[in-house]
């Protein structure tokens, strides 16, 4: 890792300040990373952990015992928690369906920070899906992370500020990343050896979230099936109503199984298609997610009412918000297929 | 080791150091000065307003060896050794992850036992809310009587969780938020004792993102300090923050104001590709929207608090606003919030927020219709009686626009560039029927404040019909059989009824004054009622849609789906006409 961004691509602004403050001695006991998922928030977390202990001259350097052992999570003075490791030894179905980061989880994590360092001078804390904590493990955690023993650094990674309680937040230095840009992420591609076409197209659709472009490019296959969803979904608005509603019936059953994340995902690439319609009519065709569309956008910017286009958005939205406060899948895909914005 | 955070490098060691709370303080002071220190104190108020800071200033007080009046000294040993956290008799405890009862016990226990040193023994308990109930019983009688060298100090941010017989046993000292100035000066000092210089502006905007809270201004300051360079900029605060220059939200508004649905998403497309924080720039734009609407309403610009420029450039606008158009576009946008929190894909809210706020609004005034998703979800509606199920989306405005492309030269919104095949310019933009709201403005009979009046009245209905019902059901069941809310002109709500009886009726004083008073005191304003006739048709109407209801209700199709959404008819509508 000889280049200064730590090997992590945007958020530039995010790397100069912690590598500043670790240069000057200045960094914080606690940080928050936040921002959407695949951001690049983990690896930065892992990155920083790694600058802490490395011992060679330009931290982190990558290849000592110290950051290989760290990147594969057997450091000893690197404590990290989270759902994943809240959900060893269950099932895989249970672990997946667990909502909560459960106040035994943070109490053996805070019993863990009162050991001293194995090894180095630090000691690093991480949690993971922090936003999942529940009210009794977010309170258990407060004390803990205002007065941390000095040789502690804490990490949290959130997906979200707003779940965290503002106590916590206000305890911590949050570095808030926000969506890497569309050219930053092309250019990444591009430099790793994907085509220019390819890494375009890529970059628009990933939505500034890096870590899903990576994973789309080194996993053609789920490349491929997701265009593939799109191009079911686009059809999904001409289909005749029995069709729809049997899409609708596979989608709540897919729901009911726990596949949420699979369909939440679907949910969303639909409404950033309607939204590219949207951006078509309003001739900000170039910001559009799907570049590869561009002209079936266009056609069906000239085929549908924009206010259509806009009621149905409004309607996915909800939808999300539905699905979140438990209302029965299956009312809230039919009721979305049965009110597809009709052409004119 | 890690440099010690500022907030508690720059945590306040005696009482002249504390930043504000001066009226805790003074109490405080003559407590001590006149040794009439209760046993138990509660300390609430917000995050980072120093509720922490005082409970160990008065730990540390009642341990200092100084002359009465400067205690806490801060020199003594007995000081030093609370603010190293050494003392043996300051024991402070962390409710929140020691929440139970043997904890409790523990504390009870140990309280018995005479103070080593001094003549106080002091019990801080932080996060008091999170102690189970047992716990919070279990202190009761220990925290009404202790042994008289005992002082508990209870701190908290959320007080309504701690039971009604613990309050009743404190003192309760409540702590206030930290004005942005208060907070901007602290900045200042803080970042002079460490050696660097803060530019104009950049400790106003910390301390108005910190939103009353020292440790959040504190910790972002310390972040900046961490970044290095002297003087800190206002551009790396914003850059940190995530906030957006003033600029950016003036572009959205101008959007916004020009009706121009492009320029609007541009703004956006700008401040995501700028790698700001969409809610952040959301908040703002509910900000600068309403210091317009202030500012429209005739509020004195001084008590917004703007910078020169930002008031220029708002001032600027105010004469495009409509008072009734901002606000729905308040509405619409502070709703948003909860919106962005959850979305995976960041600026799509806003838009479509933005696209609302331009095309013309589907129904009658915003405030009348359900716009809460819950609400949505637990009411399928099914207004559509009578037609197929599938009919489009009720919230799609009437498809005005003729299918035919528009003149190129007809609109007379500026050229934007396009750079994907449309096809045809926006024909809900281009010839949107003006909203209601705003036709009701241009006739110029109510003015802006009447008419914010009435959004207000209509808004507040229900809420009046409810109160009504607590003075007297008779009164309730007069207004629902057709009462409506028809205007509000000077201090006079004029209320259209069904039937000649209902006028009689709202002639009488008993009928009159205590809807008078209600409507009063919802409103916020002394106003009378003026019951006028409406329409007899009105009546005939309710009547024919019972009809049509009942027809309706026999349909095969209706059947069907009222049984599978086990709905109720609440309307009828003709089928929509099919371009």
């Amino acid at each position: 890792m000889d280049d200064d961004r730590w090997g992590i691509i945007g958020h530039e602004w995010a790397i100069d300040m912690v590598r500043h403050a670790l240069r000057t001695e200045r960094a914080g006991h606690a940080y928050l990373l936040c921002g959407p998922p695949a951001i690049g928030k983990a690896t930065i977390a892992l990155r920083l952990a790694q600058a802490l202990l490395c011992g060679a001259a330009a931290a982190p350097c990558g290849r000592c015992r110290d950051c290989t052992r760290i990147a594969h999570g057997n450091h000893p003075d690197v404590r990290s928690t989270g759902l994943a490791e809240q959900g060893q030894g269950l099932k895989a179905e249970e672990a997946a369906r667990q909502r909560d980061l459960k106040i035994d989880s943070v109490r053996g994590w805070i019993a863990d920070l009162a050991l001293q360092p194995y090894e180095g001078r630090r000691r690093v804390f991480i949690m993971h899906d922090a936003e999942r904590l529940n009210d009794s493990g977010a309170n258990a955690l407060l004390k803990t992370l205002e007065e941390p023993p000095p040789y502690a650094m804490i990490i949290l990674v959130a997906n979200t500020t707003g779940d965290l309680m503002p106590t916590i937040v206000s305890r911590c230095r949050m570095l808030r990343l926000r969506p890497v840009p569309r050219a930053t992420i092309d250019a990444a591609l591009q430099s790793t050896g994907v085509a220019p076409a390819e890494a375009r197209l890529l970059a628009a659709w990933s939505g500034g979230r890096v870590g899903w472009a990576l994973q789309m490019r080194d996993d053609p296959a789920a490349w491929q099936a997701l265009r593939e969803q799109l191009d079911e979904l686009i059809a999904l608005g001409t289909l005749p109503r029995h069709a729809g509603l049997e899409w609708a019936e596979a989608r709540a059953q897919a729901w009911r199984r726990g596949e949420h994340a699979a369909v939440t995902d679907e949910l969303l690439r639909w409404q950033l298609w309607w939204r590219d319609v949207l951006l078509a009519q309003a001739g900000q065709g170039r910001h559009m997610t799907h570049l590869d569309r561009a002209a079936e956008a266009a056609r069906a910017a000239t085929q549908f009412h924009i206010g259509a286009v806009h009621a149905f958005l409004v309607r996915l939205t909800q939808a999300h918000g539905q699905l979140r406060e438990n209302v029965n899948p299956q009312l809230v895909f039919e009721g979305l297929v049965l009110h597809r914005p009709r052409p004119h | 080791m890690a440099a010690q955070a500022l907030y508690r490098r720059y945590r306040s060691q005696t009482f002249d150091e504390l930043i504000g709370q001066e009226h805790i303080v003074q109490t405080l002071h003559h407590a001590l000065r006149d040794g009439r220190v209760a046993h138990a104190y509660l300390f609430t108020g917000p995050r980072g307003v120093g509720k922490t800071t005082v409970a160990r200033l008065l730990a540390k007080a009642l341990s200092c060896t100084a002359a009465a009046a400067q205690r806490p000294c801060g020199q003594c040993d007995a000081c030093r050794a609370v603010a190293d956290g050494r003392a043996v008799d300051v024991i402070e405890m962390d409710a929140a992850s020691h929440t139970s009862v043997e904890d409790a016990r523990e504390i009870i226990e140990r309280v018995q036992f005479r103070p080593t040193l001094g003549s106080y023994k002091v019990h801080i308990i932080d996060e008091v809310h999170m102690l189970s109930t047992a716990a919070f019983n279990a202190l009761l009688k220990t925290l009404e009587e202790p042994p008289g060298h005992a002082v508990f100090i209870l701190a908290t941010t959320e007080v309504h969780r701690v039971p009604e017989t613990i309050l009743s046993r404190c003192q309760r000292f409540t702590f206030r938020r930290h004005s942005v100035d208060v907070i901007a000066a602290h900045l200042h000092r803080v970042a002079a004792a460490e050696g660097f210089a803060l530019a104009d502006g950049a400790a106003v905007a910390i301390g108005r993102a910190a939103t009353g809270s020292m440790r959040d201004a504190l910790s972002v300051l310390d972040q900046l300090m961490s970044y290095g360079s002297s003087p800190i900029a206002l551009a790396q605060v914003r850059a940190l923050l995530g906030t957006s220059a003033a600029a950016e939200v003036g572009a959205l508004l101008d959007g916004l104001l020009a009706n121009d649905a492009p320029a609007a998403l541009a703004a956006i497309q700008a401040v995501v590709d700028e790698g700001r924080d969409v809610r952040q720039f959301a908040r703002e734009l509910v900000e600068q929207l309403r210091a317009l609407l202030l500012l429209r309403a005739g509020a004195d610009p001084t008590v917004l608090e703007l910078g020169d420029e930002e008031r220029a450039a708002l001032q600027q606008r105010v004469p495009r606003l409509r008072m009734a158009e901002g606000l729905r576009w308040l509405r619409l946008f502070s709703e948003l919030d909860q919106q962005l929190r959850i979305s995976p894909h960041g600026q799509l809210p806003l838009e479509i927020a933005v696209l609302e706020a331009i095309l013309a609004p589907p129904e009658a005034p915003a405030a009348a219709r359900p716009r809460a998703p819950a609400e949505a979800a637990a009411t399928p509606t099914l207004q559509r009686a009578g037609t197929r199920t599938a009919a489009p989306p009720p919230a799609a405005p009437p498809p005005a626009a003729p299918p035919a492309p528009p003149p190129p030269a007809a609109p007379v919104r500026r050229h934007v560039p396009v750079d994907e095949p449309v096809g045809r310019a926006l024909p809900a933009l281009e010839q949107r029927p003006s909203p209601p709201f705003a036709d009701d403005l241009q006739d110029d009979v109510v003015d802006d404040a009447a008419l914010t009046g009435f959004a207000l009245l209509a808004a507040r209905w229900p809420a009046i019909l409810r109160d009504v019902r607590v003075r007297s059901k008779t009164l309730q069941a007069l207004l629902n059989s057709g009462v409506q809310p028809m205007a509000v002109r000077d201090q006079r709500v004029i209320l259209q009824v069904a039937s000649k009886f209902l006028l009689t009726q709202f002639e009488k004083p008993a009928v009159r004054q205590p809807v008078e008073e209600i409507i009063s005191a919802v409103l916020g304003m002394a106003c009378t009622i003026e019951a006028v006739l409406g329409s007899e048709s009105s009546r005939d109407s309710a009547a024919a849609l019972r009809e049509q209801m009942r027809d309706a209700r026999t349909d095969p199709l209706v059947k069907a789906a009222l049984n599978i959404f086990d709905a109720d008819i609440v309307g009828i509508e003709p089928p929509p006409e099919r371009s």
